[in-house]
């Protein structure tokens, strides 16, 4: 039984009750046309530019109509790759020498990770704080020009696997 | 010319609009999705030119202002002559944008064609605020700055 909406829920519409049974505002008619048993509730949210608010009213509102069946969670968590952080770590130790690598473990046990767990959401985090450990201005932003880079390489790579 | 310095951000997924506009209500660059019209780029150039108009009898200097709204979040960063806005969705990788952001505004400040574009532009931002869209504290500010009663210094009252 779902208690609470999350953003890697996936729905359904279900079998049981046909949407034409309950009075429906125009955005969650918005909300039914996109179930389809495959995206998520943030991707409906995000193609119905739907605020966190809607997203969250709107799905509870469809399951207590009992207008949605769980599918289920999505499975993939999406992580960081080993040899992107080598390469991250490689570049930063250009800039900061030997101490590179001290740092990078200090900043990923910030973010509560380490090098197997860091979170793809989370990877332009770490480059940031990295890139505010180098003091010199203008080898920051060199830093940060190529470290941009890398990330939206990165970002390609993950929308073709999607087309 | 501002497109080729930009195209790093327009490629940033959640991004719905980057505007480039003068503290006189001067567009320089505008690149949009389709939900954003003319009227909603110049409401949303016009509040920034009232805060960084009213910010500039401050001490305050501002080197960005990150706003969420109902659907996303505006970046907004002040330069000598104009300044830039960008509109992303929730989801927005706000370190990428901010990264990008620092790279390619150098870029853009150092283009010749730009520097040409906005030769005249002026440095000034109070002169331009709107005063009929002020509230009412606004608006008892700015009579105190034009009448000469001091101007604040870190934004609390004198």
């Amino acid at each position: 039984m779902v208690q609470k909406i999350e953003d890697d829920m996936i729905f359904r519409l279900s079998h049981k009750r046909s949407p034409g049974e309950v009075k429906l505002k125009s955005l969650e008619w918005a909300v039914v046309t996109q179930l389809d048993g495959e995206k998520t509730v943030e991707i409906i949210a995000e193609i119905l530019a739907l605020s966190e608010e809607e997203k969250i009213s709107i799905f509870s509102h469809l399951l207590q109509e009992g207008l949605l069946e769980y599918v289920g969670q999505r499975q993939s968590r999406s992580y960081v790759d080993a040899a992107l952080l080598d390469d991250i770590e490689y570049q930063f130790t250009l800039f900061m020498g030997p101490v590179a690598s001290v740092i990078m473990d200090e900043i990923l046990e910030l973010l509560g990770r380490n090098r197997t767990n860091l979170e793809m959401h989370q990877l332009s985090t770490l480059v940031e704080l990295l890139a505010l450990e180098i003091t010199n201005e203008e080898k920051q932003k060199a830093f940060k020009k190529e470290m941009v880079q890398k990330i939206l390489t990165v970002i390609r790579g993950a929308a073709n696997e999607n087309v | 010319m501002i497109t080729n310095h930009l195209s790093q951000l327009l490629e940033v997924p959640g991004i719905e609009a980057v505007l480039l506009f003068t503290y006189h209500r001067k567009e320089l660059f505008k690149w949009h999705k389709a939900e954003f019209n003319d009227h909603i780029t110049q409401e949303i150039a016009e509040t920034f030119i009232q805060i960084f108009g009213i910010e500039e009898k401050t001490a305050l200097r501002t080197r960005e202002i990150a706003v969420p709204y109902e659907k996303g979040i505006v970046i907004a960063r002040p330069f000598a002559k104009f300044f830039v806005i960008v509109v992303g969705k929730h989801k927005l990788d706000v370190p990428l944008v901010r990264m990008i952001l620092d790279v390619a505004m150098d870029d853009v400040e150092n283009d010749r064609k730009f520097q040409k574009l906005i030769k005249h532009a002026p440095t000034e931002k109070f002169g331009y605020i709107n005063e009929f869209n002020l509230d009412e504290k606004e608006i008892a500010f700015v009579e105190r700055v034009q009448s000469g009663h001091g101007e604040m210094s870190d934004g609390s009252e004198n």
